[in-house]
């Protein structure tokens, strides 16, 4: 019994002492990183994750400094900066969070837009619901899912985009769910749920083979801005500048590759 | 008389076996939902997605990051948890019923408001003090730890401390007049008694560290590399809109956990009865 506890004793010792080498050994590589260049912070919109990468590795191999990415959604990564009045780059994905974060404060300077979100109407393969244009959405019978109304860019513009063609009280009736973001429309029109939705273009290209796209007329549509910002607080003003001119110079053609939209 | 006295055993004894056979069909009804729900997920999983994602170098850091994190914020758990539940279950502390539910707010919080909470703490509040003593938590691997440690730890006290209210505190005071210290006691009368459910407790703290990602993304951010746990991994690819991506680093995570539990489980088997 004695011998028993004892081994549990050293299991428990030998288990802490091998995490604490762990957490040791994995600290010190950041810090001889951080002593031979310069590294930004960037928090990112989860949804431009891949673009942004490819970015902010170009901007490495061009100029040695680093950009180290925080991925999340634009409220939470706002909450962060305001919380935490650290960081040198704000790239949330949409302007509507940018204005927010200027009125309080929290914005250097603002470049852009490296790309537009263009939202489209997504149907499951086959199209059920017979759905060609943005009217059809008033249809009875038509289940349509959106990104939340209220917490996402891309819900309020769908509300105004259903406004601007004379629906939006018909629409109401039809719509079976919001979700938290553009990409869970997408899922739970994949797995099954729901017979539209709405989405930005660039989420549809991951999923080409279970959906179907159906673009809104260019004369009801609304374009957004995806712009680009530096923070008040970064302790590197001008390596913040340089990325933030890099991204607006080079983001387009990087987020064209990804299915973004980049012309007006 | 005797047949009387028979009838109404038999009569027990049939409605007895009904409730244990209702038990036994609750039981089976669980298990099989569970595996039924695992089953749903395997099925809408593509098994290229899961070898492209075992190649990844972004999955083996996640994977080691993930499991050296979770271990060391269970032992820190551990460390604050023993003697957190061994207060509250043998001394008679002013306002108790408020300690013990302070002890409960990380599990009431949703993890989000906890993430925010702890980097209002370490950010604005403690940040220069920690920063002057060269601590960085706030988007740091350490802030991973600390985000998992205090989601963690009520589960671990809770457990634990149903373990020492579980011993006759008799036993304890029988050893202290034999002789032994309260040191004594404690090392060998109630931690042995309590053996089974703090390791109980200790495997329900790693489990829950495992998957804790809300406080880990608010905390510690999301860095690729530096701060990217699976839980975080797959939140994050969730909200990208990579589905095909997140649920194969699901089913990986999920067979880690498992055959770690099970084989832990087995490896103590002769020690502890679950």
């Amino acid at each position: 019994m004695r011998s028993k506890t004892k081994f549990f004793a050293m299991l428990l010792l030998l288990v802490f002492v091998t995490a604490l080498a762990g957490c040791s050994a994995n600290k010190e590589t950041p810090k001889e990183e951080s002593a031979k260049a310069v590294t930004l912070y960037a928090y990112v919109g989860a949804n431009l994750k891949d673009p942004v990468t490819e970015l902010a590795q170009k901007f490495e191999q061009k100029t040695g400094v680093k950009v180290e990415m925080n991925f999340n959604n634009s409220g939470a990564l706002l909450n962060q900066l305001e919380t935490t009045k650290k960081g040198d780059i704000y790239l949330p994905g949409n302007m509507s969070f940018v204005e927010k974060a200027k009125q309080a404060g929290h914005i250097e300077n603002v470049a852009g837009p490296v790309a537009y979100f263009n939202p489209v109407i997504i149907t499951p393969k086959g199209n059920p619901a017979k759905i060609t244009k943005v009217e059809d959405l008033a249809k009875d019978g038509v289940k349509l899912v959106i990104p939340d109304k209220e917490a996402t860019a891309i819900g309020k513009t769908a509300i105004k985009i259903f406004k601007n063609a004379g629906i939006d009280a018909k629409v109401e009736k039809n719509i079976l769910a919001g979700m938290e973001t553009p990409a869970k429309v997408l899922a739970a029109i994949t797995m099954g749920q729901g017979n539209a939705g709405i989405v930005d273009i660039s989420n549809t290209l991951k999923a080409m083979d279970k959906i179907e796209v159906v673009e809104i007329d260019p004369k009801t549509n609304i374009v957004e801005e995806i712009p680009v910002a530096t923070l008040k607080y970064s302790a590197n003003k001008d390596q913040a500048d340089a990325f933030m001119k890099f991204a607006a110079e080079e983001g387009p053609a990087v987020f064209e590759k990804y299915g973004f939209r980049t012309k007006q | 008389m005797a047949l009387e006295q028979n009838n109404r055993t038999t009569f027990k004894n049939n409605s007895r076996s009904l409730l244990i056979g209702c038990f036994w069909l609750l039981f089976v009804f669980l298990i099989l939902f569970i595996l039924l729900l695992i089953g749903g997920l395997l099925n809408y999983a593509n098994w290229e997605t899961v070898k492209t994602v075992l190649r990844q170098k972004e999955f083996h850091f996640a994977l080691t990051f993930t499991l050296w994190t979770s271990v060391l914020a269970t032992g820190l758990s551990a460390l604050f948890a023993l003697p957190t539940a061994y207060v509250l279950s043998r001394y008679k502390i002013p306002g108790k019923a408020f300690v013990d539910t302070l002890l409960d707010i990380p599990i009431v919080l949703p993890p989000l408001v906890s993430g925010i909470a702890l980097l209002i703490l370490f950010g604005p509040v403690l940040g220069d003090f920690l920063t002057a003593m060269g601590l960085d938590i706030v988007f740091s691997s350490s802030g991973v730890v600390i985000a998992q440690w205090f989601i963690a730890t009520p589960y671990a006290v809770r457990i634990m401390k149903q373990a020492f209210d579980g011993i006759d505190p008799r036993m304890e005071n029988i050893a202290r007049t034999l002789g032994y210290t309260p040191g004594n006691v404690f090392g060998k009368v109630t931690l042995p008694l309590a053996k089974n459910g703090i390791i109980n407790g200790l495997i329900m703290t790693w489990t829950r560290t495992i998957g804790e990602f809300g406080a880990t993304a608010m905390l510690a951010g999301i860095t690729r590399m530096k701060t990217e746990t699976l839980s975080v991994a797959i939140f994050l690819n969730m909200s990208m809109g990579d589905l095909k991506f997140a649920i194969s680093t699901a089913i990986v995570m999920l067979l880690v956990a498992l055959v770690s539990l099970v084989g832990l489980k087995l490896f103590l088997k002769q020690e502890v009865r679950f």
